[in-house]
């Protein structure tokens, strides 16, 4: 079995008005990975992701009194903190193009879903595609339970075909419950929110199979590598009642040329008739009258939410880096006890367009709040030059200039107004 | 939904019509053997076998003459082979261990009698993943290199995404046999 895994994490600071999302040293994530081949044939791998997490921490109490006993259970963790399990699957090869692979997979959507380890980007963020809007149903890196074929076979001379296809689980929008204390009016009250949104698939068996997704890539030579892919799958649950689906379809390249490389996604997704989805959630929320549920008890209220719906999505990233390093600095202190130690230059510029987004649709306090929907178009483009003295240690900064160019709101960070901003980023991956 | 159904069809009838691959040893992948691996890159050729002990003043010697490449694995001694056509030597051969991740890969690495790469190949894998460095289209680029070349990723060898160190790896290899043979035979 032979252990592994990479990690990241990185400094932000941005132009954007207060409160600043994002600001402030990042602890992206640490992945831990195993891989065992007990028999050429026979492969298994598990990749355990930590995500902005530094602790968990859990304290539970019975604290027996005169009046009579008091229970208490405490949770503690940083904002945003994850522990997933981001793949495990087996693998069994049956001949040379063809083996079986079940489990935990990476969807095979675009090229970056399944190339997604940090310490292969010289940028120490993600890309809007992929992770932050995403255009991806679900931000990478993303994973469904399933079963499926992979391989890949060698053509002429110099080239290889490789494919991947799987059924599995698929998206689904599902539902968070979220606790929050507000003040308002001058007194506390509990309020108790239930998000609907969509996820990756269950892994219980218990909403079924319902989705397909591939991906072909030709390599004619070492230096070039294109591939097409998709996923198709339903993606409204059961207790909605109505049947609607995803299609992405994704396009995706690389090519190089000496120390030169430039590398590519683009990504479509369809969501279908998301009004019918909304309608429907109104619909089993209100238990098909039309009126929404009151206020909860005195001092707490109840909010039930669908986010983030949009008919359709699509954007693209393309990178250029360029590789570069001088002999004459090979007794340098960025040199000294480095085989091949690397500077690279990387430009990348990605768009996103949202098509009829609606932020939130909202039942509160017998009010239904239907956002309006809007179309949202967003750029951005990164310079950043990365120091590579390993080819798995990546020290990097970047600046990034995002533009609006259509909608009310940035996409990215959702909801901001301003037209134009600036991030500046210091990064640190490595893999081991 | 039933698509779970024609899937498993498939895998089965896959697995009815594809033949297996061969038999696997522990973690490894045997693709030559230590007989067939001289022959392999000589057709046709009389292949005459060496083997070097690595003395600690060779060891020393290759040392100097590696300059900034650092093997992982110091062999013991060196399968080296000379390749002998119509009376005429047309190449040399010798078999290294470097390690990709954790476990060594064995290369054979043959020269002309300039001690420029004629052809490599893998022999034994024993890495979980990076094996695409097994592929011929890989092993390619090293044919004409000499050991003054950089034999470097990114400068003159094109990495493989997700097999970084085992081209790494295939890069000191390389490296390493054609100063093993330069030391013996030149």
């Amino acid at each position: 079995m032979t252990i592994g895994g990479y990690g990241s994490m990185r400094y932000e600071d941005n132009t954007l008005d207060k409160p600043k999302p994002g600001s402030g040293f990042d602890f992206r994530r640490f992945v831990l990975t195993a891989d065992a081949t007990p028999n050429d044939r026979l492969q298994a791998y598990v990749e355990i992701e930590f995500e902005r997490l530094a602790e968990i921490e859990v304290e539970r109490a019975v604290d027996r009194g005169e009046d009579g006993v008091a229970f208490a259970e405490e949770l503690e963790g940083g904002d945003g903190g994850e522990i997933s399990m981001e793949q495990m699957w087996g693998q069994f090869k049956f001949g040379d193009p063809f083996s079986v692979r079940l489990g935990q997979i990476l969807v095979p959507l675009g090229r970056f879903n399944i190339n997604h380890d940090d310490d292969k980007w010289d940028i120490p963020r993600r890309s809007l595609v992929d992770r932050n809007v995403p255009v991806l149903p679900v931000k990478a890196a993303w994973t469904e339970l399933g079963i499926g074929a992979t391989g890949s076979r060698s053509i002429g001379k110099s080239g290889q075909l490789s494919y991947q296809g799987y059924v599995v689980n698929g998206a689904i929008l599902d539902f968070a419950i979220e606790k929050q204390v507000e003040t308002e009016d001058g007194q506390g009250i509990q309020k108790l929110a239930s998000e609907v949104s969509l996820t990756r698939g269950p892994v219980n068996g218990e909403e079924g199979v319902r989705a397909g997704t591939w991906r072909v890539a030709y390599s004619p030579t070492l230096t070039t590598d294109f591939g097409f892919s998709g996923y198709i799958g339903r993606y409204t649950p059961d207790f909605l009642e109505v049947d609607e689906r995803i299609t992405s379809l994704g396009v995706d390249g690389l090519w190089k040329r000496g120390s030169f490389a430039l590398e590519g996604e683009y990504i479509h997704t369809d969501l279908g008739n998301t009004d019918r989805v909304v309608n429907a959630f109104i619909d089993t929320v209100t238990g098909s009258t039309g009126i929404a549920p009151l206020a909860g008890a005195r001092g707490t209220e109840t909010e039930f939410a669908i986010t983030d719906l949009t008919p359709s999505r699509r954007g693209f990233w393309l990178e250029g880096r360029y590789k570069f390093w001088s002999e004459r600095w090979k007794d340098s202190f960025w040199a000294k006890g480095f085989d091949n130690p690397q500077l690279v230059g990387v430009v990348r510029y990605e768009r996103v367009k949202l098509h009829n987004a609606i932020d939130e649709v909202t039942i509160e306090n017998g009010e239904i709040e239907h956002g309006d929907a809007a179309t949202l178009r967003q750029e951005r483009t990164t310079f950043a030059l990365a120091y590579r003295p390993l080819q798995t240690v990546v020290f990097s900064v970047a600046t990034e200039f995002n533009r609006r160019l259509e909608g009310p709101v940035l996409v990215f960070p959702r909801g901001f107004t301003e037209r134009r901003y600036a991030t500046i980023l210091a990064g640190l991956a490595f893999g081991f | 939904m039933t698509v779970m159904r024609p899937i498993l069809a498939i895998v089965v009838a896959a697995s009815v019509v594809t033949t297996p691959v061969r038999a696997g040893q522990d973690e490894t992948t045997v693709y030559l053997s230590l007989e067939q691996a001289p022959k392999s890159l000589f057709p046709g050729a009389q292949i005459e076998r060496k083997d070097v002990p690595s003395t600690p003043d060779f060891k020393e010697k290759l040392k100097a003459k590696l300059g900034r490449v650092t093997p992982t694995v110091w062999e013991d001694s060196y399968r080296t082979f000379t390749a002998t056509q119509d009376n005429k030597k047309i190449g040399y051969a010798v078999v290294v261990d470097e390690i990709g991740k954790v476990n060594p890969f064995t290369l054979i690495v043959a020269a002309t009698p300039e001690f420029r790469v004629r052809d490599v190949a893998v022999m034994v894998y024993r890495e979980p993943r990076g094996g695409e460095i097994t592929q011929k289209r890989f092993l390619a680029q090293y044919k004409g290199k000499k050991s003054s070349d950089p034999i470097l990723l990114d400068r003159d060898i094109v990495g493989i995404s997700g097999a970084t160190l085992s081209v790494i790896g295939a890069n000191r290899a390389v490296h390493k046999a054609l100063s093993v043979l330069e030391l013996v035979y030149q």
